[in-house]
């Protein structure tokens, strides 16, 4: 009976996002397992918030009261998607170039090396009880406070107060769908997370390439040993990968397509990003930027219209961002935030200083940086491969759009790391090694679609016609 | 000029790459032929080591392996890319190494596939048949029979403790051990989650002569050994 209620908690919310992106999406023909992929972000998203906003009524968190109001936004949505009439519009479609053909040996031996991998995450999550550093400190400890309260009336009292909860929420939400707290449980959103990113990258990229290309990039996907490690653990870093990343993904979707529902998917992605870590604000700072190059880079659109999808970016991700801020408003007094920040000086906020010791960081910080993607443990030769592939991207092509994006996204990412590190009080943590990885950790994947987009065959630099 | 097919390219690179590696990573741990057969498992161990910060990456002679694969990469590169031009077949350098990297990527890939059969080996398949509680005892041994041990004498209730210790909370290994038995213990709350409810429990943890420390409002519920002491307050019901 637990595990059928745990099933049902998951495939509720899985299945309400599965609605929203048939709403969203309803012109394109996205495949089922692409529109879970993404629908189980939405889900969990909407299902943290909607416990948010039950923490702030005080209304309890029982399983019957969650699902109940997970079903009553899922009817309208429901009647909606039956009547309504599903018309390709467009030619575009994520699934625009299937193979049809036999898998080759090349594709087998990929699938094979993605279902090793898949098998050892989904053995590891299973086997290995909460134990990591910041569960056990932080996040799935406010779960099993969320859990026994069934509220959030102690949030208050919470480690790291005024951090985003949506990783807490969702680990409690399970164990609560369970019926009892389970050390095991709890890490099941994570390796669902996992799977639905890289059924999306493989949508994504087969979008762009062929099967066998699209397959080379999950299977690179699952070379990392931190992200695989990441995805058999309740850590935080692998929700916010999977928000940020298909929120950029979804950005070049529609540029791709022009297709205005990938607008909304990008927004609520990179809204949702911002409820898992501190750095999701950032990251919706980020995903704007792109939008409004990308923008700048449509010349099919008049300015109007222009100022009007920028509008259709903004609203959403800002009004989910604003979703906690305005709940932190109302439940934390200023007073309260103030000692909480005071007691743990300089962590969550950003000090910057420019003296020259703090310019002596520099070459400290970009070695590190460039050992940590390089020469560690964690993203196998993914870089380096990057690294030549770029080589070969700039002395061959060097039109498209999307990989201008992309390549622009992690420079910034880099810079934006070197700074951080370099010139505030966050250089202390990255000396003690235990940010610089997961941080790397929250972009990897746009690494691995770089690779591939700019090595498949010349197809998609020169299609341009959709 | 002429191309070679890409499919005869690949194999040359991967199998010119891969031979110069394997030789390399023979002629390293052979430097002590006693020790050859543990320093080859380490080797292989390690290409997956579990953490949640940084994967640590394999090492020869206190290097990471990837430095020697990179140096390889460029030797191999420069070598193909000589007979290339003395065969009088036209290649271009970023595609050469785009090849060999792609070979020692495989390579690297076999390795960590090793690796992490020895992880699920060595630690996952132990544990597979354990429940919960087996795991945490093999995983964090005393401590987590201590959090056993307190959660059984103050019955898993949802006491309000004060938690006193001579570890250095400030860092780890204390401050780990502080959060683990918090995290373990909750409902018990040593944490102050609850702390607008009155303090009603102490747990005094691995703090010598501990029976020092009890109030006199409070009494000993058991006493571990001289550093281990649980107590309630003396008004308060055992299990609440």
């Amino acid at each position: 009976m637990n595990i059928l209620m745990l099933i049902l908690g998951l495939l509720l919310p899985a299945f309400l996002g599965h609605l929203i992106v048939q709403l969203i999406l309803r012109r394109q023909k996205i495949p089922f397992l692409c529109s879970v992929a993404l629908g189980y972000g939405i889900g969990t998203g909407i299902l943290t918030h909607l416990m948010l906003v039950l923490g702030f009524f005080h209304i309890p968190y029982t399983f019957r009261n969650i699902t109940s109001f997970l079903i009553v936004l899922a009817i309208p949505l429901m009647i909606f998607f039956i009547k309504m009439q599903r018309k390709s519009l467009l030619s575009f479609s994520v699934t625009s170039n299937p193979s049809q053909a036999k898998p080759s040996w090349i594709e087998l031996t990929l699938i094979g090396y993605i279902f090793f991998q898949a098998y050892f995450i989904l053995l590891s999550a299973s086997t290995i009880p909460v134990l990591s550093w910041d569960s056990v400190a932080s996040h799935s400890f406010i779960a099993k406070i969320i859990f026994y309260d069934r509220s959030l009336i102690h949030h208050l009292n919470f480690p790291h107060t005024d951090y985003p909860i949506h990783t807490p929420l969702l680990e409690s939400w399970v164990t609560i769908a369970f019926g009892k707290w389970d050390d095991i449980v709890i890490n099941i959103p994570f390796p669902l997370t996992l799977m639905c990113l890289a059924i999306f990258i493989y949508f994504f990229l087969i979008h762009f390439t062929s099967s066998r290309w699209a397959l080379s990039g999950v299977a690179l996907l699952l070379t990392s040993n931190l992200l695989i490690y990441h995805a058999s653990i309740p850590y935080r870093d692998l929700p916010l990968l999977y928000y940020s990343c298909i929120a950029i993904m979804s950005l070049i979707l529609w540029y791709r397509s022009q297709e205005q529902g990938w607008i909304w998917v990008a927004a609520i992605f990179s809204g949702l990003g911002s409820f898992v870590k501190v750095e999701g604000y950032g990251y919706v700072g980020l995903h704007i930027a792109i939008f409004c190059f990308l923008l700048w880079q449509t010349p099919s659109q008049n300015f109007k219209n222009k100022i009007f999808s920028f509008g259709k970016f903004l609203l959403p991700a800002i009004g989910i961002t604003s979703i906690y801020l305005l709940y932190k408003h109302f439940v934390f007094p200023a007073p309260e935030i103030s000692s909480v920040i005071s007691l743990e000086p300089g962590w969550r906020d950003i000090r910057l200083a420019l003296s020259q010791e703090h310019f002596e960081h520099i070459p400290t910080v970009l070695g590190l940086i460039l050992k940590d993607l390089f020469l560690s443990g964690n993203w196998n030769m993914t870089w380096f491969l990057l690294l030549i592939s770029v080589w070969r991207w700039v002395t061959t092509d060097t039109s498209s759009k999307e990989i201008q994006v992309l390549l622009l996204t992690l420079a910034f990412f880099i810079a934006a790391s070197l700074f951080l590190f370099s010139f505030t009080q966050h250089y202390i943590w990255f000396i003690k090694g235990t940010v610089l990885s997961r941080l790397i950790l929250h972009f990897y994947p746009l690494a691995v679609i770089l690779i591939i987009l700019i090595n498949t065959p010349s197809k998609f630099k020169s299609d341009k016609n959709i | 000029m002429k191309n070679p097919s890409p499919q005869k390219f690949f194999l040359l690179s991967f199998s010119i790459t891969i031979f110069i590696f394997i030789l390399s990573i023979i002629l390293i741990l052979n430097s002590d032929p006693s020790s050859f057969k543990n320093s080859l498992g380490k080797f292989l161990k390690d290409f997956f080591i579990a953490n949640y910060n940084s994967s640590p990456p394999s090492h020869l002679l206190g290097k990471s392996v990837l430095l020697y694969l990179y140096l390889i990469i460029f030797l191999v590169t420069a070598l193909l890319k000589l007979g290339f031009k003395i065969k009088g077949e036209e290649v271009p350098l970023s595609k050469i190494i785009f090849n060999v990297t792609l070979s020692g990527l495989l390579f690297v890939t076999t390795l960590q596939t090793i690796g992490i059969q020895s992880y699920e080996m060595r630690i996952l398949n132990p544990l597979g048949n354990k429940s919960i509680e087996e795991k945490y005892r093999v995983l964090m041994k005393g401590l987590y029979q201590s959090a056993k041990e307190i959660r059984t004498q103050l019955n898993s209730s949802p006491y309000q403790c004060q938690f006193l210790t001579d570890m250095d909370l400030s860092k780890d290994p204390g401050m780990y051990y502080q959060r683990f038995l918090a995290y373990t213990l909750y409902p018990i709350d040593i944490r102050e989650i609850r702390k607008s409810e009155p303090q009603n429990c102490l747990i005094i943890f691995e703090k010598e002569n501990a029976r020092n420390f009890i109030p006199p409002d409070y009494r000993v519920l058991e006493e571990f050994d001289d550093a281990n002491i649980v107590a309630i307050k003396t008004t308060e019901p055992i299990g609440l």
